[in-house]
Order: C-alpha cells, then structure tokens, then sequence
C-alpha cells in the first residue's frame, strides 16, 4: 500500500513543528526518518498516522485522503507504535496484544478462533508467546516495546509506523527489534536516532527544524556535509574490518 | 451465513444466560433489602404484597405492613440499586477515558455541580416551572465536569503520572464551589424545611424515593449500562491512552462525548433522586477489577452488580445501624469508601 504526504504541516502557538513535508514511500519499502531532538519526527509520524490532524496539507493512502476515511478503516491498514506507551492498567501481555484486533471486531464479528490464531502468530513473531500471561507491569523496556509492536502486527498492517522503537534499550533488544522489524514484509516508516542503525533501511529522510531537508539512499544522505549542518557533528566513515562495511563515527566540531 | 450466525448465536446466548443470573441475584438482594429493617418483614408477606399489587391477587396482610413493604422498601432499595449501578458505571467511564485510577463522579465535583443544578431549579426556581429537576442536575453536572477538566488541564493536567494529581485538585476546588453554591442558594432563599434538605444533597438520602422516581433511575441505570458495554472495546481501547485508541480506530472524540454524557447524565439522574452519594463509583469499579480483571466486557457488568449490591447492602445497614434513626447513605458509603481511596492511594505509589 502507498503512503503519501502532501505539504504536511503542523504548528502550534504560533510555533511550526513541521513545515510543507512532502513524501511518498512506495508499497513494501523501509523508509528511515531521522533528524536531531525536536526535528518534528514524532509529529510528522502522528500526522501520517491520522493521529494528529495537519494544519495545512493532507496524507494519502493509495492516493484516497486519509480525512475521508473512517477511523476504522484506516487501523484496519495502518499501524503506530508509538514511543513508551505507557499503562497503569493490570493487563497481561496478552491483553494488550489482543487490543490490535479492535479495528476488525464489532457487535456483529465477535472475537473468533482466527482473532486467536493472529495474536498468538503476532506473540510468536516477537519471540513473547512464553509470556503471554504476564503481567504487564512486570515487563522490561524491551519487553514492553516488543508487545507493542506484537499489537500493531495483531492489526495486520500494510503500513507499520514506528516512532523510535529502540528508544531506552539495551543494544541487545535494540538490534533484536531492528532485525525483528527488517523481516516484516510491510511497508515501513521508522524514526531512528542512530545513524548506523538507519543505514540499514532502503531509504532515508531527514528532519530538520521541521522541514524534510532531505530524502534519498542512506550512502547518499549520510554524508559528511550533511551530517555536520543537520546534527552539528563531524563525521567520518571507518571500515569493519570483519565484513568492510562502512560505519560512521562522530565528534564534536572543532 | 452458519459461520456468521454460529459466533453470533453464541454471543447472544451468553448474554442472555449472564443478564438472567445478574436478574436474579439482583432480585434476590432486593428481596433481602425489603425484608431486613427495624422491623423485620417475612419473606411470606414480601411475595403476597407483590401479588396484590402486581397480579391483583387479594392475600390478606396487613395494611401498614403492605405500605411499608410496596412504597417505602421496595422502592428504596430498587433505586439504591439503580444508583449503586449508575455510580459504578460512571466510574468505570470516568477511569478509563481519563486514565485515572481515582476518577469518580463525586471526587470530580460531577455530584456536587449535579446538586448545585437542583437546587437551583427546585430551590431558587430558576426556568420558572420549564425545567426538570433532572435536566437542571444535568446541566450542573456537565458544567462541573468542563470547569474540573478546564482546571486540571490548565493546571498541568493531560497524560501521565502528574495529571492524576492534578484532576482530582481540580474535582476537589469544583466539589468545593458547588457544594458551597448548593448551600448558598438553600440558605438564601429556602424555607427552614428546604433548607434541612441541605443535607440531602450533601450526603445522600433515599427516604424520599418513591415510584416515579423509579421510572425515572431503571431505564438510565439499564442505558448507562448497556452504552457501556456496547462500547467496551473502546474502553478497552483507552489502556494505553487516546492516541492509542485513535491509532486503533476508535473515533476518539465521539466515545468520549457519548460515554462522558453517559456518565454526565446517569449522575445526574441518580443526584436529584437521592443527592449525592460519594465513593461508590471509586470503590467498587477497583472491587470489580480484582474479581474479574480489567476487561470491560466483564469489568462494565460486574461494576453495576456490585454497585448495585453495595448500596442495597449500605441501605440496609444506615436504617438498623442507629436504632430510631436513618443515617444519610452517604455517611455508609464514605465509611466504607474512603479508606478503600487512601489503599488505592499507597498501593498506587510510584514504583520508580
């Protein structure tokens, strides 16, 4: 499925957040978003969600605006894992796992055994099935991010949004849910704020001071330039000397 | 169509088999409600009262006793039921839409503003005779809930931890106001009988239920309930807050407006009945979780059976508990309530 944006924006008290975001990622591709704290990722993400209305511009799915949807109908396509979403609530794993069938069920299409058989595959994927009946509240970070992403994949998306998904986790469970969402076969968006971790996605944009200032393949969008104008930071490529992959390095400007 | 129909079929059965055994209970506890007092009434004189009056059958009892058994208890303890399960959904409602553990209509000032817009009608006369007493509690239950909320959001409020704090501040300055207004205007410009009534409205009363009162609280305690349940995926929704709920299709807005009117209107409903009884809405939604978890498919009706046995239980305890005398219900309920609050206060205690 196509997600498109046209001349995203979003501002408040007189303060734009995101300025005239344009972007189109193409059915089954990982776009990449990254950008410094406070570069509008998180609400450039919420607005291609349809969980905050732009000010000015609209968001496309497979060309029809996302406004003229039911809500519905658009969770029944599209997912958001949001960042450190939080719950005071009892529930166990399961519970929240279960929640990502809400768009398909109603009084007429009670809970069923195939709603079953999707959340127990979703609990698989994210290696969380031995622990379907904990608590919540007794989860670890990384755990917790895992049963989210499990809840959108309950929604069976063709679009999964993720806003910063290996935010305050170890880099075990970073690299885990890295690897864990390269192997889905939907269409990705992913706000990152490592830059090595980003190269690994098809494409990359960057966000900066609310506008999308660049938008292209990670070898040419990490680039030196680049990197110093947008996150302030002088950068240079090393060489792994174990596969002679290239990793960026970084230091204070001078 | 059979693999449609199967689920459904199912699903209707439950319902139906789950509405027929909470039928019963509750009407067994009505029963007990009726029977236990001051003076004890036999379950014998229970039944053939209701037959007289229901079937037309002409059993010979007592003419006092018949009285006291169709238009004092019976009613008593049908609307202490309704209100018990008004209350307990409005807080199920309220706790979930705003994710607050401590979220309730009278620690909100939801009862106190309801109070404030009786009083005002029945009292002061305002709308001249065009105005229900029940609609004047509507409006002053709506206009407390939107000056609490406006507080708490200008005070900080929203999401997260600090917002609970913040909410129930505000429901404490807004119960504050109203409770004061309600005095105000009984003392200004009410009769020394009216003006006994401030006690009505400040603790609860449910001597003066009577028939048409209970026209009045069964459909809205049946309505709220079954809103509520109607929507209980969507509740189920709000675990991890509105946005979660909007990434999941839940039209946000409207769920809030339906269920806070809901919630809004059962409350008010239930105040310009009995006044304003506090802590059922707290107390028993937090009972219902332990039994049965924090699904609202069970959590919604388990909440209004409880609540409506709580308060059918604290009825009968605030008439024998004094002898000659009838506490207010709210005394009963905040006696129990508010150490059940200051648990749910150390319990809820950062874990961080």
């Amino acid at each position: 499925m196509r997600l498109e944006a046209e001349g995203l924006s979003w501002s408040t008290r007189g303060q734009a957040i995101v300025q005239d975001v344009a972007l189109r990622v193409a059915p089954g591709e990982r776009l990449g978003l990254i950008g410094p704290n406070g570069s509008g990722k998180s609400t450039l993400l919420r607005m291609l969600a349809g969980v905050l209305a732009p000010s000015a511009g609209r968001v496309l799915l497979d060309g029809r605006p996302l406004t003229e949807m039911r809500r519905r109908e658009v969770a029944q396509v599209l997912a958001l894992v949001e960042q450190q979403a939080e719950t005071a609530d009892r529930i166990t794993v399961r519970d929240a796992v279960e929640l990502g069938r809400t768009p398909f069920l109603s009084m007429l299409r009670p809970w069923g055994a195939e709603d079953d058989a999707i959340v127990r595959r979703a609990l698989d994927v994210v290696e969380m099935a031995d622990r379907s009946a904990r608590d919540w509240i007794t989860l670890s970070g990384g755990e917790r991010q895992r049963v989210h992403i499990a809840r959108a994949l309950a929604q069976q998306p063709r679009i999964l949004l993720l806003d910063e998904p290996t935010n305050h986790l170890d880099i075990h469970h970073q690299l885990g849910i890295l690897g864990l969402v390269a192997g889905l076969r939907v269409t990705t968006v992913i706000a990152l704020h490592d830059l090595n971790q980003a190269m690994g996605c098809d494409r990359l944009g960057v966000m900066h001071r609310g506008r999308l200032v660049a938008l292209g393949a990670p070898s040419d969008i990490l680039t030196p330039d680049l990197l110093r104008d947008v996150f302030g930071v002088r950068a240079s490529f090393l060489i792994d000397p174990a596969d002679g992959s290239r990793i960026l390095r970084f230091q204070p400007l001078a | 169509m059979s693999h449609v129909a199967g689920p459904l079929a199912r699903l209707a059965a439950r319902f139906a088999w789950h509405a027929g055994w909470i039928a019963l209970v509750l009407a067994g506890a009505i029963l007990a409600g009726v029977c236990i007092g001051e003076t004890a009434i036999p379950v014998a004189s229970v039944w053939q009262t209701l037959a007289n009056k229901i079937f037309g059958a002409s059993y010979a009892i007592d003419r006092i006793d018949q009285g006291i058994i169709w238009n004092y208890r019976l009613t008593r303890a049908i609307i202490a039921a309704c209100c018990g399960a008004s209350l307990a959904v409005s807080g199920v409602i309220l706790q979930s839409l705003l994710r607050n553990a401590l979220a309730e209509p009278y620690l909100l000032g939801i009862s106190a503003g309801a109070s404030t817009g009786a009083v005002l009608v029945t009292v002061a006369g305002l709308g001249a005779g065009a105005i229900s007493l029940s609609a004047g509690a509507l409006g002053g239950a709506l206009s407390a809930f939107l000056l609490v909320a406006l507080l708490a959001r200008a005070s900080g409020g929203g999401a997260g931890p600090r917002a609970a704090g913040q909410i129930v501040l505000a429901g404490i300055a807004g119960s504050q106001l109203f409770n004061a207004l309600t005095a105000f205007i009984i003392t200004r410009s009410a009769s020394a009988e009216q003006a006994r009534g401030i006690m009505f409205w400040l603790l609860g009363n449910l001597s003066g239920a009577r028939w048409d009162n209970v026209g009045a609280a069964v459909p809205v305690a049946l309505a709220v309930t079954l809103v509520c349940l109607w929507q209980a995926r969507a509740l189920d929704a709000f675990t991890f807050g509105a946005d979660s709920a909007l990434s999941l299709g839940v039209p946000v807005k409207r769920i809030q407006a339906l269920l806070i009117l809901a919630a809004a209107l059962a409350t008010a409903v239930m105040v310009s009945i009995v006044g304003s009884v506090g802590f059922v809405g707290l107390v028993v939604p937090h009972a219902a979780r332990f039994l049965v978890g924090v699904r609202h498919v069970r959590l919604v009706p388990a909440s209004a059976l409880i609540g409506a046995l709580f308060l059918i239980g604290a009825d009968v305890v605030s008439r024998i508990a004094v002898p000659g005398q009838v506490l207010p219900i709210g005394v009963v309920t905040a006696l129990v309530g508010a150490p059940v609050f200051a648990l749910i206060l150390v319990r809820r205690r950062p874990a961080r």
